[in-house]
């Protein structure tokens, strides 16, 4: 008895086993590739469908929808508040009879609850935040995402096409287009614009530069060494307080003087904004060897962090409050992080920033400008209705408008701002840029769900964000390096991607060897040594896709 | 006994004393310095004053962290998630560790081998995803964190290996009194089975105490998420501040970070490790008895 027992348990338990491996009626996601460059007949992912021409709800948000339509929505979001009062879902309801179920998960797990949702056919309908740094672009090519030509998307969302003139006209037709379109002619992720154009610059400490009579920011690489050597001599501070275990991060600040891009460590290619010349790989550069000399001198002399390569931020962090850290590349909108760090160490500790950008070309000065959309996009899965794709995309218009702009980034009238003498101030017991105290207007659903904070915000709350696009946006010696639009196939994608894995890591380690001193990029047999390296990694094939990738993308 | 007072045995004194002396100040640093972290102010942090004791004594930070009702939510649902899990654990390995060590029980090969494949492979996480979340419908379901994990082979042999060492006498001599499987089970060899017990039980339950990466994966609603992924947000909520300013996002919900943000993340350690601090006192006196059990296996 207990043995035929035995032996019906042993069978189910396999029976149970090979039942669970079989039938499985979830449903994958399309296997169709958007059309690549290399002209392959695959199909582009499931197209939008539907009547997309239908005209769009009417702006402001005044069309009255009969149905509910409701999206699951999977969103970045760090430590999740629990909202007091639901003003965006009560808006929503409102004004475009529609519910978001948003599950909120951490940026660096995106990636794997995105992956795993597809994988189950389970995917929301709706992304709020999706980057290639995440995967988008092979979620793409999976044919997760739905894709919109040029017409369907302005169809809309109508709003899209003036959302970027405060930086120029034609900019989401023109140049965003190009970027973000595929081959077939579509975006499948959408862009909103980024609350500034930019947000860095030099900053210094006016105090120090007082003390040791430096009248000027410095102009160029000499003036700025020849600071920094002055500052250690008569503070007995260091100067430079960076550190990264990647060493591109922190000399890429330094490389804008010689009119290289401030994002080194993503862009080993650019087209030079002042030439026009493209830079098929930059780190065997001789641009890059003066940056790389720049480097060794910078901490050869004492003028930097020592452990720059192994400390974490916080020892860094520690290190300035001690009263090191002069000058650097930052965010002048944390100036005031700062002066609190070293107000007890250093009293008179006065951080300020500058418009001067200092430079080898004095009339043609290379600044750090980001690209125009944020780096969240958004993207509806393909697997999204008509209907919820149309709703979604009228709030997003919505949110182009003044109405919206306003809603996303004071919130209501009454109980979130208030309008004093014509202004709109956000009122007291909220949190600002400006005032750390007080709850955030998260607690309240406002601030997150926006297309762009606005230029009225963005001059109230960060005033100094809106100097940095008068002084340094506007200023004519100024130029700005974007990035060049690189289409590649998936093969390209891949290759690039094996050879830079392994080329960006001989890349950190010998900038290690420079800036330590245990090799000299001045010594042309330790910079040919160098450059035998990164030939022997395939740096002339990658050469070769880049070139070709720039050629074909239509800069 | 008498004690040995050669000088060979003197200085292996000395190294035994001086290694354990410092195992334990290595160990023991970042657990005082984490705690006083989180009792300093944000100044001290921010200098790096703080070592063993705290700088600037204030809790702020736990203040903050009792007025998020976030975080008391996910220790709850983490108190949940572990006890339920636990209990689950130890039923089902406990049963089974205690049919495979019986030689009686037919087919005691097969399921062996059932037992221990698993141990070896594994489908990886999407073919596990689709079993729980398509097959099972477990998705955002607590289930889902406890059920695929019920029993751990290696836990599970550990168990086996010392009801095997238990002697067969005791069991005939139940049988002859008349008793059948199920009281043997529950009335001799489990109270006899304390020890190893409280050891598996101690691993199972640090296990899914410690446990944010299923949770992320199988949950779907911030309602039902355990302590460790809340605190694993906070932890990586500098990053992410880093990150929006990189990108050129306005932040405007900063105040946990403008505040004294190491110290709020330094008080979120301490509240999860807390719990397990308390329970390990009273279960040492088994865990020291239970852990060399598994160390002769088969």
């Amino acid at each position: 008895m207990k043995k035929t027992l035995s032996i019906l348990m042993a069978a189910l338990i396999c029976a149970g086993s090979l039942a669970g491996c079989s039938g499985n009626s979830s449903s994958t996601p399309s296997s169709s590739t958007p059309a690549s460059t290399g002209g392959s007949s695959s199909t582009a992912p499931a197209s939008t469908g539907g009547d997309t021409s239908s005209a769009p709800a009417e702006q402001q948000g005044e069309a009255s929808y009969d149905k509910e339509i409701e999206l699951e929505i999977l969103r970045r979001g760090d430590v999740p508040t629990e909202p007091t009062e639901h003003l965006l879902d009560e808006m929503l309801k409102e004004k475009f009879n529609m519910v978001w179920k948003n599950t909120y998960v951490a940026g660096s797990d995106l990636s794997t609850k995105i992956t795993t949702l597809y994988a189950a056919g389970m995917e929301p309908d709706f992304i709020w935040n999706v980057r290639p740094a995440w995967g988008s672009d092979a979620w793409t090519e999976a044919g997760y995402f739905r894709g919109f030509t040029q017409e369907e998307i302005l169809n809309l969302i109508p709003g899209y096409e003036h959302l970027w003139d405060s930086q120029g006209e034609g900019i989401f037709k023109g140049y965003l287009w190009n970027y973000l379109s595929w081959s077939d002619g579509k975006i499948y992720t959408l862009p909103t614009a980024r609350d500034t154009a930019g947000n860095m610059a030099w900053v210094y400490r006016k105090d120090v530069f007082d003390k040791c009579g430096i009248t000027e920011f410095p102009s160029n690489p000499d003036e700025f060494l020849q600071a920094c050597r002055t500052i250690k001599e008569k503070m007995n501070i260091v100067p430079l307080v960076d550190a990264s275990d990647r060493p591109l991060f922190i000399i890429s600040k330094w490389g804008q003087m010689w009119g290289l891009p401030d994002m080194l460590p993503d862009m080993p290619t650019f087209v030079n904004p002042v030439t026009g010349e493209f830079y098929d790989y930059v780190y065997d550069s001789d641009t890059y060897r003066e940056l790389c000399k720049f480097a060794y001198s910078i901490v050869s002399e004492g003028l930097m962090y020592p452990e720059f390569a192994t400390a974490t931020s916080d020892q860094a962090k520690a290190y300035a409050a001690l009263g090191n850290k002069a000058l650097m590349y930052d965010y002048p909108a944390k100036l005031a992080e700062d002066n609190k760090l070293q107000k007890d160490n250093v009293p008179d500790v006065d951080w300020q920033w500058t418009d001067v950008v200092p430079s080898i070309n004095p009339d043609k000065r290379s600044v750090k400008k980001d690209n125009y959309h944020s780096a969240d996009m958004r993207a509806f899965a393909s697997s999204a209705t008509d209907e919820q794709v149309e709703r979604m995309c009228a709030f997003m218009q919505w949110s182009t408008t003044e109405e919206g702009i306003t809603f996303h980034s004071f919130g209501v009238e009454g109980v979130t701002y208030d309008v004093v003498d014509g202004k709109k101030q956000i009122k007291d017991q909220f949190s600002t840029p400006l005032k750390a105290e007080g709850v955030g207007l998260g607690t309240y659903q406002i601030g997150s769900s926006g297309m762009w904070k606005g230029s009225e915000y963005i001059s109230t709350y960060t005033p100094v964000l809106a100097e940095w696009e008068e002084k340094i946006l506007k200023n004519p010696k100024n130029v700005f390096v974007m990035p060049a639009i690189m289409k590649y196939t998936e093969e390209e994608t891949s290759r690039v991607t094996e050879l830079n894995t392994y080329l960006t890591d001989a890349v950190n380690k010998w900038l290690l060897l420079f800036m330590t001193g245990q090799k000299d990029p001045g010594n042309d047999a330790d910079w040919n040594e160098y450059k035998a390296e990164l030939e022997s990694l395939n740096v002339k094939e990658l050469r070769e896709i880049y070139k070709t990738v720039y050629e074909r993308s239509g800069n | 006994m008498i004690a040995d007072k050669s000088v060979s045995s003197k200085v292996m004194d000395i190294i035994v004393y001086a290694t354990m002396i410092i195992v334990l100040v290595v160990t023991l640093y970042p657990v005082l310095y984490v705690i006083s972290s989180s009792l300093s102010s944000a100044n001290a942090n921010d200098r790096g004053l703080v070592t063993i004791f705290p700088v600037e004594f204030n809790i702020d930070a736990y203040k903050g962290i009792f007025h998020m009702p976030t975080l008391t939510r996910a220790f709850k649902n983490s108190v949940i998630i572990t006890a339920g899990g636990t209990a689950i654990n130890m039923l089902f390995t406990t049963t089974y560790a205690y049919a495979l060590s019986r030689k009686r029980l037919a087919l005691r090969g097969i399921y062996t081998i059932i037992a221990m494949i698993p141990m070896y492979f594994s489908g990886g996480l999407i073919p596990s995803f689709l079993l729980i979340s398509q097959t099972l419908h477990l998705y955002n379901s607590w289930w889902a964190l406890i059920l695929p994990g019920a029993i751990n082979t290696s836990n599970m042999i550990i168990m086996r290996s010392f009801f095997v060492s238990l002697p067969a006498e005791l069991e005939e001599s139940a049988y002859l009194d008349g008793a059948n499987d199920f009281v043997i089970f529950f009335k001799i060899m489990l109270p006899l089975s304390q020890a190893v017990m409280m050891t598996v039980g101690l691993y199972y339950l640090v296990g899914h105490w410690n446990s944010w990466f299923s949770a992320m994966v199988y949950l779907n609603e911030d309602e039902k998420m355990p302590l460790q992924y809340m605190l694993r947000q906070i932890v990586l909520l500098s990053a992410s501040l880093d990150q929006a300013a990189y990108d050129g996002e306005i932040v405007t919900d900063s105040s946990l970070y403008f505040t004294n943000y190491v110290a709020v993340k330094y008080a979120t350690l301490v509240f999860s490790m807390a719990p397990m601090m308390m329970i390990y006192p009273f279960i040492q006196r088994f865990f020291v008895k239970g852990v060399m059990i598994g160390s002769v296996k088969g």
